[in-house]
């Protein structure tokens, strides 16, 4: 039994593209011109770090989860004081990664709603 | 496969067949000897400098020979002049030679001269190193431009002494901004001592993360240790910890190593690739005007920036993003000559006050032509569209000013610049349809199809006319109790000298062609009380009427 789970395991790793190295890709909201998105990803075995590039520096990934083809993290923002959770959670597909991102509601502000779930198809940049 | 080879022979075919170098003299000595010989050369040009076989020894001369002969600016009026062939064999022969001789080397690399960071370029290096939202080069005297009229030209990117005071006073600024900035110390990584970080630890720690950043590459052995020092001689002075990073910080902003772009020295004779820090360095200061960011430092660190398909999705990136509006506003404003609209170039208060009264107006003047361009690059549409488009970009102000109903083209609220796609007949593409560009050009009570004309020569299409002789008189103003003259009366007679006629034969008409648009870029058919004549005719005998066919033509040459 410990075998057979030990090469399911072993089976799931392997399957899933390893993803390190920096991807890069844009995002489309309604009415808006598309923004860069840009990631550094370190993955050993089934363990995922990184980063999220933004204007000068660099955001930690955090909650990350990578098991076969599935990805998933979150990334948190601060600009001008106003700090945004954003879910990124999607399919490896070769050299492509397509995400789905949703900005969490802030549970702060009884009103505030999360986002639209928005598509962000990632290429392999290095 | 076979057209490609029909092409490269036709490409290296010989110019009108058996033209050749005597050929070329013989042209010379019969239509421009007369002039340009003997003890007092016109215009100081002697072509018998020329009669020689080798076409680069002198290939400036010829560059600008070709230049006016195909203009048909020389010879000028009067003189005797070639019929259409001749004049075409010469110019396809001064053109095929000059190209050949040029294209028979490959392309060489010029020297990577040590310059200093300008003022925009510091202030916005500042900005992002420490992470702080301050005016740090306000207090920067500006640069003056180099001989291309740019103000990052190395040769005039020194360092003064008393320059170095400035910088001195901008970087003690800056750093005690940054201390007392929460979100900046944390950028900066201070950590304060506690029992197992000593003080001198903790300031190497920051140093670390700090100076390669600020050099824009790794440290070699010993690089710290300048700094080091300061931090130590200030602890010993009895400073607290955070005046003696001050002070080691400052030491940085202080370094050549972060004042000046520098590559290290060449040791061989030999060009040599730049290594990817310098290449991540070129790339931002070129298309941001700034540092380069944490993305291009790791793909410097991966040795990744050669990779001609990264290099390619890295530009695109750099010039999508909001950064390049650094390197946009610089460049085009210099470039158009619209940095000084609205201090040294202001459209008269009197005939013109809903620009004198409406800041939001003058400002979105004002940046219109860096947006149009920024969206160029970033969308990647044609060069050509700098002259001509089928687009521009448009706040509701400018909607407003030049003639266009809001209702038909607002997405947004009107006050951020949108691209709009122009309907047929509003004249508002390219670059000559933008008010920015037709103020800079005009006087500030009227326009001057002169300054328009040798601005588009100039500035858009880089063959600019020679100065005008010293002691040229004003042209005359309407004598008194006369009809109001028309701008284009007035400058008829002063084209009746002969003197001038030469020049402004090309100048003008260029200038006629803007004239339905006034001093402050708004669209008009009347000008005193009579129709705008907007025709034009170029010394080639190129007939146009209106900006439309004026860019059609420019589009076509």
């Amino acid at each position: 039994m410990f075998r057979l789970v030990s090469f399911a395991l072993l089976a799931l790793t392997l399957s899933a593209a390893d993803v390190t190295g920096i991807w890069s890709g844009q995002l489309t909201e309604p009415d808006r011109d598309p923004i860069d998105y840009s990631f550094r990803f370190a993955q050993t075995g089934a363990t995922l770090s990184g980063k999220m590039y933004t204007d000068n520096e660099s955001v930690p990934l955090k909650d990350t989860k990578i098991e076969g083809s599935h990805i998933a993290f979150t990334v948190t923002t601060e600009l001008n004081g106003q700090i945004n959770k954003f879910i990124f959670s999607g399919e490896i597909r070769d050299n492509e990664i397509d995400l789905e991102r949703v900005r969490e509601s802030n549970k702060n502000k009884t009103d505030d709603k999360p986002g639209p779930k928005l598509v962000l198809r990632l290429k392999r940049f290095t | 496969m076979r057209s490609s080879i029909i092409l490269i022979v036709a490409a290296f075919a010989p110019v009108a067949c058996a033209y050749t170098v005597a050929d070329s003299q013989a042209f010379l000595k019969q239509y421009c000897a007369a002039c340009h010989s003997g003890a007092k050369p016109a215009a100081g040009f002697n072509i018998s400098e020329l009669y020689s076989d080798n076409v680069l020894a002198h290939e400036d001369r010829w560059t600008r020979i070709l230049s006016r002969v195909r203009a048909t600016e020389m010879p000028p009026r009067g003189a005797p002049s070639p019929d259409i062939a001749v004049r075409d064999n010469f110019v396809k022969w001064v053109d095929g030679t000059l190209h050949a001789a040029t294209c028979s080397t490959l392309p060489t690399a010029g020297p990577a001269p040590i310059r200093r960071l300008n003022r925009s370029e510091y202030t916005a290096t500042v900005r992002e190193l420490l992470d702080i939202h301050l005016d740090v080069g306000h207090d920067l005297p500006a640069d003056g431009a180099g001989g291309q009229g740019f103000d990052n030209a190395a040769e005039v990117l020194v360092l003064s002494p008393l320059l170095a005071e400035k910088y001195l006073d901008a970087a003690k600024q800056a750093v005690e901004f940054a201390m007392r900035d929460s979100r900046a110390r944390g950028r900066l990584g201070i950590v304060e001592p506690s029992g197992k970080l000593n003080p001198a630890a903790s300031a190497r720690t920051i140093l670390a993360a700090f100076v390669p950043r600020a050099f824009r590459r790794p440290v070699k052995d010993g690089e710290l240790e300048p700094f080091l020092t300061l931090f130590r001689a200030a602890q010993r002075n009895h400073e607290n910890f955070d005046d003696s990073v001050a002070l080691m910080l400052r030491g940085v902003l202080m370094s050549p190593e972060f004042l000046f772009i520098s590559l290290p020295a060449n040791q061989g004779s030999a060009p040599r690739p730049l290594d990817d820090y310098a290449l991540a360095t070129r790339l931002s200061y070129f298309l941001w005007g700034s540092m380069p960011d944490e993305m291009l430092f790791d793909l410097a660190s991966l040795g990744k920036l050669h990779d001609p398909e990264v290099l390619r999705q890295e530009i695109g990136r750099m010039l999508r993003s909001g950064k390049a509006m650094e390197f946009v506003d610089s460049f085009v404003s210099q470039w158009l000559g619209t940095r000084n609209l609205g201090r040294e170039i202001t459209p008269d208060a009197k005939l013109f006050p809903k620009y004198a009264e409406d800041a939001e107006l003058r400002a979105d003047i004002a940046t219109q032509p860096n947006v149009f361009f920024h969206t160029l690059l970033a969308t990647n549409a044609p060069l050509t569209d700098l002259l001509d488009s089928s687009w521009t970009t448009l706040t509701g102000k400018l909607m407003t000013l030049y003639g266009f109903d809001r209702k038909n083209f607002r997405k947004g609220n009107g006050q951020q610049p949108e691209r709009i796609e122009l309907p047929p007949d509003t004249h508002r593409g390219g670059v000559l349809g933008m008010s920015a560009v037709l103020i800079v050009s005009s006087y500030p009570y009227r326009t001057s199809p002169v300054l328009r004309g040798k601005w588009v020569l100039d500035t858009l299409l880089g063959t600019p006319p020679p100065p005008p002789p010293p002691n040229v008189p004003p042209l005359d103003q309407t004598e008194q109790g006369s009809r109001p003259q028309t701008v284009r009366e007035r400058l008829a007679r002063h084209r009746a000298n002969a003197v001038c006629a030469n020049c402004h034969a090309r100048i003008d008409p260029i200038g006629f062609a803007l004239e339905n648009y006034d001093a402050l870029g708004q669209w008009r058919t009347e000008e005193s009380g009579r129709l705008v004549d907007n025709s034009g005719e170029l010394p080639d005998g190129t007939k146009f009427a209106g900006p439309d066919e004026l860019r059609a033509v420019l589009l076509a040459k």
